[in-house]
């Protein structure tokens, strides 16, 4: 009787440490993060956070990569395998090539950029910039200030390092050495959405980065549904380059940017 | 010494005890503000949830059944801020409402995450619409929420 109860009090106070340290982790990373790195030796934070560890060595790796003054660029494509929308006004999910250039300062800040989304095809969905401490979109025409910042291209990777359930381990991706994150997020009951007819039972998010450069090499989404089908959408970088200027039509957007806030 | 390294197994006893446990988080917010309409007192609230897919509501509730209830437009769509580029997911061409009641919702669950070189800003933005046959009360809110 006493082991039982024993057994119960331990159970509970397991549960609640699990609820706490997850709450505390998943809202609080970043202060966990600072607290944990002063507190612990460095060996030991590798073994308690082994994902962080690497995701910071990536993350040293392409802002050194990228830091200098000058231009970077990345032509990425994306596709998803998604159901076409059933109900009004709800937009589809479209394929498309995108060529972005960042203008990184001495500073190894950002203080202007320019984008070019396409469709498979070619034809222009939209053009985003920043410059002059404002961001301004062709599509979506509302002017937006915008500060310098530190760009780390992680494709989203930062919201998955809160989650307990990451795994990482070094591949080997078309002969080169790279960094997988792994992570399946399980419905608690199958999920009607927005993409896919059949309903949700998980989904799966797979990085790469190259372990030599610290940059990204792709990212996909993989929708487990009910009907066992699993559903692929992903990005593949096609191109990166470092001082690759935007050509003189890209450039021209910034004037057609700077028209635009020039109007009352 | 000693008691560094019984910290330091009790951290590694409770990560793992973590991963084995944890439970699917779910991240949710709410923006919302109050008024009235008539002699109903009123609240207009726009929420984002963020799981493995992200969900937006567009709520309008009153404490008395009004005329109208509802929204006049509704946008739910994601922003990249690094590439100043939109993914728009709904975007309604017409109002819509509920007569004579007090309370209106509509959500738009399972909303797969758009790719973006860094972390996305998710957006439900919109104009609610609270009307009797005198009165009329449309504010404007908007739920903002980074995914990272």
């Amino acid at each position: 009787m006493k082991k039982t109860k024993l057994f119960l009090v331990a159970a509970v106070v397991l549960m609640s440490a699990s609820f706490i340290v997850n709450n505390v982790v998943a809202v609080n990373t970043r202060i966990s993060e600072v607290s944990a790195r002063s507190a612990i030796k460095i060996g030991e934070y590798s073994l308690l956070y082994p994902n962080t560890v690497l995701y910071d060595q990536l993350k040293i790796k392409a802002l050194s990569n990228m830091g200098k003054e000058g231009w970077f660029y990345i032509r990425d494509h994306v596709q998803y395998d998604v159901d076409a929308p059933t109900e009004k006004d709800v937009l589809p999910l479209v394929n498309s090539r995108s060529e972005s250039w960042w203008y990184i300062n001495s500073s190894g800040m950002v203080e202007k950029s320019i984008s070019v989304e396409r469709t498979e095809d070619g034809q222009i969905i939209q053009v985003g910039m920043f410059s002059n401490g404002t961001a301004w979109n062709t599509t979506v025409d509302e002017i937006i200030p915008t500060e310098p910042y530190i760009f780390v291209p992680d494709y989203g990777l930062a919201y998955h390092m809160k989650f307990p359930d990451l795994k990482s381990e070094k591949i080997d991706k078309d002969g080169k050495e790279s960094i997988q994150f792994k992570i399946t997020h399980v419905e608690k009951q199958p999920l009607k959405t927005l993409d896919y007819l059949k309903k949700l039972l998980s989904m799966e998010f797979e990085f790469v980065f190259d372990n030599a450069t610290g940059f990204i090499v792709s990212v996909m989404q993989i929708a487990n549904l009910e009907d066992g089908s699993r559903r692929v959408s992903s990005v593949l970088i096609e191109e990166i380059r470092i001082g690759y200027e935007p050509p003189s039509n890209v450039l021209e957007y910034f004037t057609q940017k700077d028209n635009r806030e020039a109007q009352p | 010494m000693i008691s560094l390294q019984r910290n330091f197994r009790l951290a590694i006893l409770l990560v793992l005890i973590t991963s084995v446990l944890a439970p699917i988080v779910v991240f949710a917010g709410t923006s919302s503000t109050s008024g009235g309409v008539g002699d109903a007192n009123c609240t207009a609230s726009k929420t984002i949830t963020q799981g493995s897919t992200w969900t937006a509501y567009v709520r309008s509730q009153c404490d008395l059944g009004i005329g109208q209830i509802g929204y006049t437009w509704w946008t739910v769509r994601q922003y990249c801020a690094p590439s100043n580029t939109y993914t728009t997911r709904f975007q309604s061409s017409v109002g819509a409402v509920n007569t004579n009641t007090n309370s209106f919702q509509r959500s738009f669950a399972g909303i797969q995450y758009a790719f973006c070189s860094s972390s996305i800003q998710l957006q439900d933005l919109g104009q609610h619409d609270f009307k009797t046959i005198n009165n009329t009360w449309r504010p404007t809110v908007n739920r903002y929420e980074i995914h990272y």
